[in-house]
């Protein structure tokens, strides 16, 4: 059974982290349109998610399964990702956000920017969990 | 030694984890009560009840007051171009009141937090600029364009009040573009936005009644001066 919740997350958790990817990545093309900013200087932005995915890559391909059989791990990456996607859904979709309808580009880029200082603290801190869950004691073969 | 490094780092990733978790779910459940309480519907049927009627009273009065001057029949000894210019004010002030814009915040009885930011920005952009600003801060100032020489008395009024008017509600918005920030408390998030969306109304009722004072002082002294000669 936690077999099956944890296959469930794991899949989830990748096609979370696209979503968020996607959403973050659309909302600060936009608000650098908006400013006439190079995409560049919001690159550090994006360095968590690079970083996320490196190790999400290593994982799978070490095959890493305290990492990847970790359901406490799984769960908060899809946590951390649906957050992301909720608030990135809210700063384009919450019409009851008073700046949304006052600016009227059609996304409340200030409510958005507010939050990216918690979607790196979040991102940064699944890196560090990640590495830390890599140490691990070699599991001993049956005899 | 090894084992008991190994068994830290563990501890250390759970933690870290962990406080990702907590990060992540106070996050997601403040953002839904912050969406819930963005989208609350305030009744004030009650307050507006009686705004309504005392505004609907005062722009009466006002009306009334202006239309006592005609330009064929007066015989006074002021200008009849100035009195004329102080007409065209107090009517300009009375359709920017009466605009349909300006009436649909006075017949609300449900508001959002949206309509307390509209309601804030028409009296900013309609009433203060374009009445206030436009046609009445002239008669507050000692080289008034204005040259009704009985002006001079009612001045310093006039002067008090748009100083007031001007001064009072940049605050009320500013506080309501505040409420899309939710994550760090401080004294104006200390209030839930229910609180907010109908302080602010009521702030820029205030304003908005206050400004109605303001033109009916002025059309009184306007009519007093016609009916004086």
């Amino acid at each position: 059974m936690k077999k099956i919740i944890n296959a469930i997350f794991y899949v989830l958790k990748f096609l979370l982290f696209l979503g968020a990817f996607g959403l973050t990545l659309m909302i600060i093309v936009q608000m650098n349109t908006r400013l006439n900013k190079g995409f560049m200087t919001t690159i550090n932005v994006f360095i968590p998610f690079l970083l996320l995915l490196i190790l999400f890559v290593i994982n799978l391909i070490l095959k890493q399964r305290s990492v990847t059989n970790q359901l406490f791990y799984n769960i908060t990456c899809c946590l951390v990702f649906a957050v992301i996607i909720y608030v990135g859904y809210r700063a384009m979709m919450d019409k009851n956000m008073v700046l949304n309808d006052k600016y009227g580009y059609g996304i409340d880029f200030n409510y958005f920017n507010n939050f990216v200082s918690y979607l790196k603290i979040m991102l940064y801190g699944l890196c560090i969990g990640n590495i830390f869950f890599m140490f691990h004691e070699k599991e001993k073969k049956a005899n | 030694m090894k084992k008991i490094l190994l068994e830290y780092a563990n501890i250390i990733g759970y933690t870290i984890t962990g406080l990702v978790f907590g990060l992540g779910f106070f996050l997601l459940f403040i953002n839904f009560y912050h969406a819930k309480e963005l989208s609350e519907t305030l009744d004030i049927s009650t307050y507006m009840a009686t705004s309504r009627e005392n505004a609907s009273n005062k722009l009466q009065q006002i009306k009334e007051n202006a239309a006592v001057y005609n330009q064929a029949t007066y015989n006074g000894s002021e200008d009849i171009f100035n009195m004329n210019s102080m007409q065209i004010r107090i009517n300009s002030c009375v359709t920017i009141f009466e605009s349909e814009e300006g009436q649909s915040f006075l017949n609300k009885d449900k508001i959002t937090i949206q309509d307390s930011y509209r309601f804030n920005q028409f009296f900013q952009n309609e009433v203060l600029n374009d009445c206030v600003v436009m046609q009445l801060n002239t008669l507050g100032e000692t080289s008034s364009s204005v040259g009704i020489s009985s002006l001079s008395s009612i001045r310093p009024f006039i002067r008090l009040n748009i100083d007031y008017l001007l001064s009072a509600p940049s605050y009320v918005g500013n506080t309501i573009q505040n409420a899309d920030a939710y994550y760090v408390s401080n004294d104006v998030n200390r209030n839930s936005i229910f609180d907010l969306t109908r302080d602010s109304y009521y702030a820029t009722m205030n304003n908005y009644q206050q400004s109605l004072d303001l033109l009916l002082e002025i059309s009184n002294w306007y009519k007093n001066l016609v009916i004086g000669g």
